[in-house]
């Protein structure tokens, strides 16, 4: 009925979930972050020797944030131009809005998926913006 | 027979290439400039972006939320939500499930008793929680 997928070119799950699950011609992602693929390094997060974040650079982590939902989109059998659904968690909207609101228009200029924003007060990992997606696969 | 055959052909590369998947803007949402649809079709399912309880005002492209709270702006969100759905073809008894964001949890009650007139027969699957912080201030 259906399918779950993992992939080893997105980064780790934290927990036990797949990367997206397949639903007849429907494509559901778990959320996803910024993480680097294979590290712990989490691109746009300055880090101190204990793990908290010092500071956030939301444009390094708006695009490394895409780039995984890009690549759990293609090893799932769909694409970017596929995405009909996105929700958006940030942990600072006052902050972060303008310029993810920014960076997400050059990466939708062609196709423009339903949207909804909400900041929450933390995610599991110290980032600043998580993206929950659902796609279709031709 | 040749025709027919290209017609399948296109056909089929029209479902392979994902055509029953719409984009949906109307004109007044196009006009708040924002990079995402209203809503997106695929197949006989209909996803929309999330909705606050705003009103267009007279200046084009601009809104502002309704007054008064949690009360008014929940329904001001429900009837935005059926404007969207009316507008492509739907009305409130197609939605199945609905996820409800709220900028005060202890406001729960009280969305709920307004959210629960808008749905007197079939009630969708929902969850709802509390972020901290959701667009133009608003509470849900």
């Amino acid at each position: 009925m259906s399918e779950k997928i993992q992939t080893d070119k997105a980064p780790e799950p934290v927990g036990m979930y797949p990367h997206s699950r397949r639903v007849g011609k429907l494509l559901f992602l778990s959320g996803v972050g910024p993480r680097k693929p294979g590290t712990k390094v989490i691109p746009g997060v300055m880090m101190d020797g204990q793990g908290n974040a010092l500071g956030h650079d939301i444009e390094t982590q708006c695009h490394s944030v895409f780039e995984n939902v890009r690549i759990i989109l293609e090893a799932s059998g769909s694409s970017w131009g596929n995405l009909v659904d996105v929700t958006v968690f940030l942990t600072n909207m006052q902050r972060d809005f303008d310029t993810y609101n920014r960076i997400y228009a050059e990466y939708f200029k062609e196709n423009q998926p339903c949207r909804t924003t909400v900041e929450i007060k933390s995610l599991p990992t110290p980032i600043a913006i998580e993206l929950k997606c659902i796609a279709t696969i031709d | 027979m040749l025709i027919n055959f290209v017609f399948i052909f296109f056909s089929f590369m029209g479902y392979l290439a994902g055509q029953d998947v719409e984009y949906l803007q109307s004109e007044e949402f196009k006009q708040i400039n924002m990079p995402f649809s209203e809503a997106v079709r695929v197949g006989n399912l209909l996803f929309l972006s999330g909705q606050i309880g705003d009103v267009y005002t007279d200046i084009p492209g601009q809104s502002k939320l309704a007054e008064g709270g949690i009360r008014p702006e929940t329904r001001q969100t429900m009837e935005n939500i059926k404007s969207v759905l009316e507008r492509y073809g739907l009305s409130l008894e197609n939605v199945v499930k609905c996820t409800c964001m709220l900028a005060d949890i202890k406001e729960w009650g009280e969305m709920n008793e307004e959210y629960i007139k808008y749905f007197p027969i079939n009630k969708p699957a929902r969850s709802a929680f509390a972020g901290t912080g959701l667009a133009m201030g608003a509470r849900v």
